[in-house]
């Protein structure tokens, strides 16, 4: 009985809906970009914030960091090599645990000796995290530390890219640097990796042994050296941080490398905490945004809702003269909305689907987990709650645009004499409260846009034209300072015999890259002046970039020697080293016994990959082979590939790998690409934030006026004039409108006064995009407040007082 | 009838389109009123009556046809023209009041002459006002709201809003159609009055003993007018 009553009021309010396509597609499309936003970012903070890792036993992982301990002072994020294998061999209070190192390797015997993202692992990994395998099986106990195998699983994405999904693959050998695999197993599609080290796609998983770190000096800290491990039972978290502390700093003092006053110890963290407590903060500022973003809406939507109620109005009035009971009306109505909110829930759960693809574009590298991303059982009750809600509230306002308590009135009134049914307080509030959450939604989208477009439109000093960067792997045949350096000049003169090449230039990192290089500079006395950009480059380099030099000159052909006390700073450096100026010729010093002489001062350059404050400040020391890397100028109208370069140094060097090759054209658009989606997702927001205020400022306007539209008319037949009108009622709407921008600001401030921290990475306070915003949402709601009316005054006034 | 019109309405013409037909509301009315005229017009229901008063009201636009104002045709005039000529030389009276419930007694009365353009000085409003409001015996109400009021005070009200600005002419539509028979015969004593005063109304009404009080009785019939004698409506 209940059913089919129930399904009888859903026909019904179908058959309703079917007669007013225009408020239908508003509420969904409205109420769908909304909860897609909402959705989407829901999952992402479910994933960051409650959701547990998809191991089993997941809440008893922990991740093991040493902490060196200075003056007192704790030093976290890097791990002594040679501490965690001591404490791998030597521990009793884990359980388990696993090393993981982070490394990259060219895979040789590989037609396209594609670089590959490696980790070093002991076999308990496996367990750890239950790797589920596509193909093989994981490593064997046998095949750990110091056993000598050297064993390899792949990860599905290399196995289904590389080598086609092979099934002949378990067996095969794989060259990877100077040491050779064998390929055990394919890790499955589904597999997950926590991201220890680095945000970032995981090739494959090579065996302890030949891992180049492992025999790492104890003072050798790194952050790309992990390990995981379970407790053992009965052992506390605070007793085995307690004894694997001792155990580390004994064998580090041992060890000899320690200073008087440093000590080591270990910290055991969840395995949630290690990897998403950093972005926790991220997530929950965009829930707030999209939190913002759904009231919007649902302001709009409560008014368009508004307006149909009031049409309704003298149907419902009726029906309930007749007898309905409340109930009823309310279930009709209700059946009403929860439709509209269901459909609107479906397309807003597709939109979140697109939303994820978006999100790991964007946030790529930046948040871990995104690949976890799905519409899962939370989000999806989630998304139902939400739309039983937002359908129960808007059934609810409806129903209370009727008092059943004077059916007489409203039957009589029959839209005629003033018929305000909504407090004009109520009208007030929505109004203020769309332009202030817009206005927030405004300011920061702006903010962002224009910071993107600075970054987008800054130009870079140089040009990237025809220009390549080349780093090589000289392998161990090459370990020794001057074999490298003999390896860089023959390789030079190679790739200038051929014949595409204009120019090389040898240098041990591109110009434009993500990431930085920095070291210490001080002053003659050893006087720490500050950390500053480096890198290292031959005497072709300035002229190959075409950076012009302000003032000396660049090196000269003794550059290549060792002995060579030279240094070139930028023009951003010379003013921090000599604000006075008189640069030229002054000494400074990287180390107590290596003073460098400045001889020139070239002009600063802009790295996209870069964007730190005083990223500009920069300076170049001789070329010292650390990395074999050149800067290469082809000829105008030619171009350079990677097998090109492969075949013609193989000539000389038939071992050498390509470590990296790009163009810095291409390197240059992928900096900025980021920078592109960030603009154009900001423009659309902002957009999206006008388009929200606008409709739903026009829709209270619009639903008010259209209930006062019999006394317009009154006012009207008494002689008003248009602009009288007009002035009269922009007035009243304005006034809501002001107290939102103004309310817009004061939140925007104090957002961005609570979250500075975090905000101050995203986003600089910019005056110009403050000042940009309030005009755009004032122009905005103006027009928004004028529609509605004009639509009423610009005719004869018979019509308004029939109430056509 | 031999002094020029005040009012003059030439083969006015008003058709009604909507999508599934066209209603002739009015077809070629002459008409033409003169100062201190006191006119009703009456007939069926739907035969064009108020229609007929929108267009003398220049509430609406006729379809075809001229109209004179004191010899000046305002059948052409833009929407702020006619909203100064009805400032001025109109005053409405409706069967619903059409009192703005939000405004106090002495701000509804006012109202017209807030529109006036340039702006009139409070002093003059309020003397005006008072004045008005005086001629229907409300004067001692001014600050209440209109809800506040009964129906027949209500019309009182709209009475003196009607007048404030000294109109050329006085439209009138059902004026007793809200009101009880007592209130409703105050009302119309006191439209009586205004006119042996010397103001111009025109009215419409559905009751012949309303009609009757007037000095011309017209006669509308499916929108088409025929000045009626007294003897046919007893028919
Ligand atoms: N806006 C409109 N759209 C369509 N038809 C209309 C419109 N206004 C009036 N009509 C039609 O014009 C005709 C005249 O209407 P009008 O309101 O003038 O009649 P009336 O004489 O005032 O009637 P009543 O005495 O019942 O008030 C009617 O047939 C009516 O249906
Ligand atoms: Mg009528």
């Amino acid at each position: 009985m209940a059913v089919t009553n129930l399904i009888h009021e859903f026909k019904l309010a179908y058959l309703s809906l079917k007669r007013a396509p225009g408020f239908v597609a508003i509420v969904v499309a409205t109420l769908s970009i909304t909860l897609g936003a909402l959705l989407c970012i829901f999952n992402l903070n479910h994933l960051l914030l409650t959701k547990a890792f998809p191991y089993p036993d997941a809440d008893k992982l922990m991740v093991l960091d040493h902490v060196i301990t200075v003056d007192g002072v704790p030093q976290h994020g890097s791990n002594s090599i040679a501490g965690m294998q001591h404490l791998y061999k030597q521990q009793n209070s884990l359980e388990s645990m696993a090393l993981v190192q982070r490394d990259r390797t060219v895979l040789v015997n590989h037609q396209d000796q594609p670089r590959l993202s490696v980790r070093y692992v002991t076999p308990e990994y496996f367990q750890l995290v239950a790797t589920p395998m596509a193909l093989g099986r994981p490593f064997s106990q046998e095949e750990g530390i110091d056993s000598g195998e050297h064993v390899a699983v792949m990860s599905f994405r290399l196995w289904q890219e590389q080598y086609q999904g092979r099934a002949d693959i378990i067996g095969s050998k794989l060259q990877l640097g100077d040491n050779t695999y064998r390929v055990v197993g394919v890790a499955a599609e589904n597999f997950q990796p926590p991201q220890l080290t680095d945000i970032e796609y995981e090739d494959i998983w090579l065996s302890w042994d030949n891992n180049p770190h492992a025999d790492a000096q104890w003072g050798m800290f790194t952050s790309a050296m992990k390990a995981i491990a379970v407790l053992e039972d009965g052992v506390s978290h605070q007793q085995a941080q307690a004894t694997l502390s001792a155990l580390l700093n004994d064998a580090y003092r041992a060890s000899g490398s320690t200073l008087e006053d440093e000590m080591l110890s270990v910290a055991l963290i969840s395995l949630e905490d290690a990897i998403s407590a950093d972005s926790q903060n991220v997530a929950l500022l965009l829930l707030a945004g999209a939190l913002a973003l759904l009231l919007i809406a649902t302001a709009n939507v409560t008014n368009l809702f508004l307006s149909r109620a009031a049409q309704k109005r003298r149907m419902l009035a009726i029906q309930a003269s007749l007898g309905a009971r409340t109930q009823q009306l309310f279930r009709a109505l209700f059946a009403e909305s929860l439709l509209l909110c269901l459909a609107s829930t479906t397309v807003g759960l597709l939109m979140a689907g697109w939303g994820f693809v978006l999100l790991q574009q964007l946030a790529e590298g930046e948040l871990p987990r995104l690949h976890e991303l799905s519409l899962d059982v939370a989000t999806l009750v989630f998304s139902v709650f939400v739309a039983l809600v937002l359908a129960l509230l808007f059934a609810w306002l409806s129903r209370s645009v009727i008092n059943f308590r004077d059916l007489r009135e409203q039957l009589q009134s029959s839209g005629k004499g003033s018929g305000v049914q909504i407090d004009k307080k109520v009208r007030s509030s929505l109004v203020i409260a769309q332009v202030s959450l817009a206005c927030v939604l405004l300011i920061g989208s702006t903010m962002v846009m224009q910071q993107a477009l600075q970054t987008i439109e800054k130009p870079l000093g140089f040009n990237t034209h025809q220009l390549y960067h080349l780093r090589v792997d000289p392998g161990q045949e090459f370990r020794d300072n001057d074999a490298r350096a003999a390896l860089s000049r023959d390789l030079k003169s190679a790739l200038q015999k051929m014949p595409q090449v204009a120019a090389v230039s040898r240098s041990i990192a591109a110009p434009i890259r993500e990431g930085r290089m920095s070291i210490t500079l001080s002053d003659e006395n050893m006087q720490r002046i500050g950390s500053f950009r480096i890198n290292l480059v031959d005497e072709n380099y300035f002229n190959l970039l075409q950076l012009p030099m302000a003032q000396g000159r660049g090196f000269q052909n003794q550059a290549d020697d060792q002995s060579s006390t030279e240094m070139v700073v930028s023009e951003s450096l010379a003013n921090i080293l000599a604000p006075e100026g008189g640069i030229l010729g002054k000494v400074f010093k990287l180390e107590e016994d290596q003073p460098m002489r400045v001889v020139g001062v070239v002009k600063d350059y802009f790295n996209p990959g870069d964007m730190e404050e005083g990223s500009a400040a920069k300076y170049y020391l001789p070329h010292f082979p650390y990395f074999v890397g050149f800067d290469i100028k082809v000829s105008a109208d030619s171009a350079l590939s990677k097998q090109q370069i492969m075949e013609s140094l193989a000539q000389i060097y038939p071992k050498l790998r390509i470590e990296e090759f790009i163009k810095l054209d291409t390197s240059y658009q992928e900096l900025i690409y980021r920078h592109k989606v960030s603009a154009a997702l900001t423009l659309g927001l902002t957009l999206l934030a006008l388009l929200l205020a606008g409709a739903g400022i026009y829709g209270v306007l619009s639903y008010s006026t259209q209930m006062r539209r019999y006394e317009l008319g009154i006012h009207m037949a008494l002689g008003a004039k248009t602009h009288q009108l007009q002035r009269k009622i922009m007035l009243e709407s304005l006034l809501p409108v002001a107290l939102g921008l103004l309310g817009g600001l004061l939140i925007a401030l104090l957002a961005y006064g609570l979250a500075k921290q975090q905000l101050s990475q995203l986003v600089q306070p910019n005056v110009l995009a403050l000042l940009s915003a309030l005009p755009l949402m004032s122009a905005t709601a103006a027009l928004a407040c004028y529609l509605p009316v004009r639509r009423v005054i610009v005719q004869d006034p018979v019509k308004a007082l029939r109430n056509e | 009838m031999t002094t020029e019109a005040k009012i003059q309405m030439i083969d006015i013409t008003k058709v009604f389109v909507t999508e599934e037909m066209e209603t002739h509301a009015l077809r070629g009315v002459d008409l033409e009123i003169y100062d201190g005229d006191y006119l009703s017009i009456s007939g069926p229901s739907g035969c064009g009556k108020s229609s007929l008063l929108s267009l003398l009201g220049l509430l609406d636009s006729p379809t075809s046809g001229r109209y004179l104002i004191e010899g000046k045709d305002v059948s052409k005039l833009s929407i702020n023209e006619r909203a100064v000529v009805r400032n001025q030389k109109i005053g409405f009276i409706f069967q619903a009041f059409n009192l703005i419930d939000e405004l106090s007694v002495f701000d509804n009365v006012a109202l017209p002459l807030r529109y006036r353009e340039p702006a009139l000085s409070a002093s003059v409003i309020k003397d005006k006002v008072m004045a008005s409001l005086e001629k229907v015996q409300m004067s001692h109400r001014t600050s209440h709201k209109p809800n506040q009021l009964s129906g027949g005070q209500q019309q009182r009200i709209a009475i003196a809003r009607a007048l404030v600005g000294d109109p050329a002419i006085l439209l009138v539509d059902e004026p007793t159609g809200n009101l009880d028979s007592k209130n409703g015969d105050a009302v119309m004593d006191m439209l009586a009055k205004l006119t042996q005063a010397g103001t111009t109304l025109c009215m419409v009404t559905h009751d012949p003993r309303y009609a009757d009080m007037a000095g011309r009785r017209l006669h509308l019939l499916d929108g088409r007018m025929a000045e009626s004698l007294r003897f046919q409506e007893a028919v």
